[in-house]
């Protein structure tokens, strides 16, 4: 039998029932974009507006949070036992991983729901056909960083460590790439690392999309490579979760 | 009667050390077989390798006659497993957790809704089905622990120790369930370090230390290991360095096991020598705060075999 839609559902209900993550996955984003949306008013000319901007460095910010969602869905200290539990079941261990990851990314997904609705009411710009393109996008890297947490926590097998790893990382990802403040004018080393941050490519290739009509080669691209990336960080988190170790 | 779970050469070493070494044993259908080992003595491990959730070095497990190889489902699917842990969701009910467990088995629709009532029932929660784990005791966790494994109605169930820190009462009713469990044909692995459950419900019992196995058989079969060896535990009220040499000179004394202020005595039984042991005792200058005569059991048996207490 295939037991991946039961875990998937599980993993999800497990996700919707606790108030913190359904905070962090809805209002934290849109507090963000709130306040920063209000601190960089009339930075970016007449052509766009802050929220424009904000909005889309926050939401794929926020995508590439997912993996606190599957670390912590993973190894939290309440859920280790009764994941583990699981294997005892005629169950592969694949597909305990895959269930995480794809819990974290349904979770996620409901959460930039709420939020592109709202920021679609408010008249934030997303780009066309409310914001699809867009969506499609933090939806992929949404996956991939779910699956990325699975590999990092398998291989730190614990759940804060892990959480605090990627947090530094992604950290740094978002400050070399302009998620709350351009850094270029802090001296060329700062512009070469804004100019070559993963996450200033992401960032046009969204604003590609929302200002130049749509783009979906691009987002297309984007989407695929990050489908590939996301496999690759799965087949890394099989092999590094060692079911002993955990036991 | 034949049997359910042959395992053969059992090895498992880790960077610390061998954890399991050259484990044999073998498991008749419908009965109580015990792993009686002090912490660190390999039980767990065994556990886990049966579980297919660790590879073995070396060794082999016959399950109904056929080789288990890999995580294969109909072997899976054949076991109950009761890990030593808590292993449930907190946040949801009895019921619920039951459901989802029930579910990794494949039972779905009223089969599933009649065998999770048949385990709520088992595990004496019917009337608390639907109240979150986390507001349970330590006890009732325990018992849903165990009626999570036994939903699927498996041949063999696997408990590693699963009466760790819980009161008497939920003690008593874990040991009661496996007895109703072996009165149903179901087969049953119980790990434990204390002796007096092991005697209590163990058909078989195979005592393990430091990974291998140091004797097997009934609880008759180990006491009979040991002979007629008449068996003393003394405490004094301070720990005397070299006492242990002066039991050695009491007439007849055949074994002294030492933990502090504590001894373990081993005597022949045709030779009375309780006053020598006294003297001995008082004669280093301290308190006796307490001299009794122990009937054999586990804990001798132990002790014989491995010259130190099974609690050391």
């Amino acid at each position: 039998m295939n037991a991946l839609p039961t875990l998937v559902l599980r993993d999800t209900r497990n996700m919707v029932i606790r108030p913190m993550f359904v905070f962090y996955a809805t209002l934290f984003p849109l507090a963000m974009i709130f306040i920063l949306g209000l601190l960089s008013q009339g930075f970016y000319g007449e052509s766009m507006s802050s929220w424009d901007v904000v909005a889309v460095n926050l939401l794929l910010y926020q995508a590439l949070l997912s993996c606190s969602m599957s670390t912590n869905s993973f190894l939290e200290r309440t859920l280790k036992a009764p994941n583990l539990r699981v294997l005892f079941a005629p169950v592969r261990p694949l597909d305990l991983l895959l269930s995480k990851a794809l819990a974290s990314t349904l979770f996620c997904l409901g959460g930039f729901v709420v939020v592109f609705a709202i920021l679609e009411i408010l008249g934030v710009n997303l780009g066309p056909l409310c914001g699809l393109e867009l969506f499609g996008m933090v939806a992929a890297l949404s996956f991939t960083s779910s699956a990325l947490g699975l590999w990092v926590v398998c291989l730190v097998q614990d759940e804060p460590g892990a959480n605090m790893i990627l947090n530094l990382a992604i950290g740094i990802l978002a400050c070399t790439g302009g998620v709350f403040f351009g850094i270029e004018h802090f001296g060329p080393v700062a512009a070469a690392l804004a100019r070559y941050s993963p996450f200033t490519w992401l960032r046009e290739i969204a604003f590609q999309m929302i200002w130049n009509g749509g783009d979906p080669i691009g987002c297309a691209a984007t989407i695929g490579l990050s489908l590939v990336a996301a496999i690759a960080f799965l087949g890394a988190a099989r092999a590094a979760f060692k079911t002993e170790d955990f036991v | 009667m034949s049997d359910i779970l042959r395992v053969e050469n059992f090895c498992k070493s880790f960077k610390t050390g061998v954890a399991v070494d050259h484990l044999s044993f073998s498991i008749p259908k419908g009965s109580v077989f015990c792993l009686l080992g002090p912490n660190g003595a390999g039980k767990s491990t065994t556990i886990a390798m049966l579980a297919s959730l660790m590879p073995r070095d070396e060794g082999k497990v016959f399950f109904d006659g056929s080789e288990v190889r890999g995580r294969p489902a109909r072997y899976l699917s054949s076991l109950g497993i009761v890990p030593q842990e808590i292993a449930l969701y907190g946040n949801l009910s009895a019921r619920a957790n039951l459901e989802f467990f029930a579910s990794l088995y494949g039972l779905k629709g009223k089969t599933r809704a009649q065998r999770v009532a048949a385990a709520l029932d088992f595990a004496g929660l019917s009337d608390r089905a639907d109240e979150a784990v986390d507001n349970f005791s330590g006890g009732m966790k325990r018992r849903l622990n165990i009626g999570c494994a036994l939903c699927h109605s498996p041949e063999l169930m696997i408990m590693d120790e699963p009466t760790v820190g819980i009161d008497p009462q939920s003690r008593n009713f874990i040991l009661d369930s496996i007895r109703r469990l072996r009165d149903r044909g179901t087969t049953v692995i119980y790990t434990s370090h204390y002796m007096e459950e092991v005697e209590e419900i163990g058909d078989d019992i195979l005592i393990m230390d430091h990974g291998k196995a140091i004797a097997e058989g009934t609880l008759e079969e180990l006491k009979s290991k040991i002979g007629d060896l008449r068996h003393y535990h003394l405490e004094l009220d301070a720990e005397v360095p070299g006492l242990d040499a002066a039991f050695y000179r009491v007439s007849g004394m055949k074994r002294v096991a030492t933990s502090g202020s504590v001894f373990d005595l081993e005597s022949l039984p045709a030779i009375d020598n309780v006053d020598a042991i006294i003297k001995t005792a008082t004669s280093s200058g301290r308190r006796i705060v307490a001299f009794s005569s122990v009937e054999s059991g586990l804990e001798q048996v132990f002790l014989t075999l491995t010259g130190r207490s099974l609690r050391d």
